[in-house]
């Protein structure tokens, strides 16, 4: 931890007697990332200049991820799905976006309070992360909403995570005191860019919000994506399809 | 056995929409062009919701599944249906194989080109919609055939199939035979709709126009449903029912169609997980 015992006596001094360097004042940065946990960056620093490039590489890090969750935030989010919408539409590689919402979160905060709220959000996210893909992306997109990004992944196996995600979930007793424990349910939606109909980052999402929503006005704990050939027809193309002689 | 083998004209069956009368058309194609002299097999490629056999009334005791899973012999599983057609049973309820596996993409490929060798028809009785499953399936035939019927939902998917396959597998032909339709609808009608829509929009992404070969309308009749009932072959039981004589003159047709100029290429293409050539929608 910080200002702990057994740092080399140069180093200690490093941190120690300046939270300047070179005239950049670093004195915020350092509380920043202590409080949030980080390392001490001046442990591992060589010179001033190693140290500095150690407290911005944290303190962008930092500026990714969800304080409370530690999953990435919601920017860390945009700039990931941009990357790989762009991605997927070089490579022709499907790709899949999951939208969940926490089903009546509102009632745990209100019966067991918001330390309580944080708990079940801490917990639910552990269990996002540890059911996914080294390669996905597991996001707090906002309050109790998650987004999960999945490179090269079509439809079926997408719909497939979602379920195991939701499964997950809805199985975990998350114990908010001794004696209390809570089980929550999540809604999903599931979007997919296809190669032959990739999608933008906004239309990636307002489709998973589409699905979520569908998920949500269905009884909520459940999956919703697209499974049949319709969503490759645009609004345009059905209206020329039943326009003249209306099936 | 006879080098100068015969090479299958290899024809997926597939729909945009499921419940349009795929699996029941299949056979009776198969039954008709095995009347004209055809030697066909039809396969139950509908892995996920495999019925052929039920429909048939045949008591599979190995299935595709097996032959997938190196069980069985190709030869061990090929049954014989009514009037000498041939069936490639899948079983029913193989939920597993509604999900593309390994098995499939690398076994199934070779089946299909063994059985191509001893055919002059082979039908694969495809699912419906676009999985990853059926779009595989589709990409390891010649040609493809789509069932539509008039009803809505099922003409808008089945535009969704001709596009997602024009796109993805670069196929510039389709053959449609317009399912259930009811006597005040005209079929040819409604094909020449679906061919102005690909004109406009998809045939401008692929850049080369898509055809929609017209094989004929097979009309709404009481006496399909009762074949299904009596699990009867309608062309073999009913020969003189509106559907099984319509069913007929769709085989005709079909029978005096070349292959399509767009066939498969020497390799299948892959399935929507790997090697999907990018495509730019207009």
């Amino acid at each position: 931890m910080w200002g702990t015992v057994n740092r080399p006596r140069a180093k200690s001094d490093l941190r120690s007697s300046s939270s300047a360097i070179a005239g950049i004042e670093l004195a915020e940065a350092f509380r920043l990332l202590r409080q949030a946990g980080y390392p001490d960056p001046s442990l591992e620093a060589e010179d001033d200049r190693s140290l500095l490039q150690r407290v911005i590489n944290a303190l962008c890090d930092l500026s990714l991820q969800d304080g409370l969750t530690g999953l990435a935030n919601a920017r860390h989010f945009r700039l990931t799905l941009e990357r790989e919408v762009e991605r997927a539409a070089r490579t022709g590689e499907p790709c899949a976006l999951l939208m969940l919402d926490l089903d009546d979160f509102k009632k745990i905060n209100d019966t067991y309070g918001h330390p309580a709220g944080d708990q079940v959000l801490q917990r639910v996210a552990r269990v996002l992360a540890e059911n996914l893909r080294p390669m996905d992306t597991v996001a707090r997109y906002g309050g109790e909403e998650f987004a999960v990004i999945q490179p090269n992944s079509v439809a079926a196996y997408a719909m497939q995570a979602a379920e195991r995600l939701r499964v997950k979930v809805s199985d975990a007793a998350i114990p908010l005191t001794d004696e209390t424990t809570v089980q929550v349910t999540i809604s999903i939606g599931v979007a997919c860019s296809l190669p032959w109909a990739p999608l933008s980052a906004a239309e990636f999402l307002a489709a998973a919000d589409r699905y979520l929503y569908q998920a949500k006005a269905q009884g909520r704990n459940r999956v919703c994506g697209e499974t049949s050939a319709v969503a490759m027809v645009s609004e345009e193309e059905r209206a020329a399809l039943f326009n003249q002689s209306e099936p | 056995m006879d080098q100068m083998t015969r090479v299958a004209r290899t024809i997926a069956i597939t729909s945009g929409k499921g419940g349009v009368g795929k699996t029941c058309l299949a056979a009776n194609l198969g039954w008709a062009l095995v009347q004209a002299g055809r030697k066909v097999l039809v396969l139950d490629a509908d892995l996920g919701l495999a019925n052929l056999d039920i429909l048939l009334s045949l008591n599979p005791t190995a299935t595709l599944h097996d032959v997938l899973a190196g069980r069985c012999r190709l030869e061990e599983v090929i049954l014989e249906g009514p009037g000498g057609l041939r069936v490639l049973p899948a079983g029913s309820g193989m939920s597993d194989y509604s999900q593309m596996t390994g098995g499939l993409r690398e076994r199934l490929p070779e089946v299909i080109d063994q059985l191509s060798r001893s055919y002059d028809y082979l039908l694969l009785d495809a699912g419906a919609g676009i999985s990853d499953v059926v779009l595989f399936i589709a990409s390891l035939a010649q040609e493809i055939l789509i069932v539509v019927t008039p009803e809505p939902t099922s003409f808008a998917d089945a535009y969704a199939t001709i596009k997602v396959m024009a796109l993805q597998q670069d196929r510039t032909v389709f053959s449609l035979v317009m399912n259930q339709v009811p006597p005040e609808r005209d079929g040819q009608a409604l094909v020449n709709q679906l061919q102005q829509v690909a004109d406009r929009f998809i045939g401008g992404g692929l850049g080369r126009p898509v055809s929609l070969a017209y094989l004929g309308a097979v009309p709404a009749d009481s006496a399909v449903e009762g074949s299904v009932c009596k699990r009867q072959l309608l062309v073999a039981s009913r020969p003189g029912a509106p559907a099984a004589r319509a069913i007929v003159k769709v085989a005709a047709c079909l029978d005096a169609t070349t292959p399509s100029p767009s066939g498969r290429r020497t390799l299948p293409l892959c399935s929507a997980t790997d090697g999907v050539p990018t495509c730019r929608l207009v």
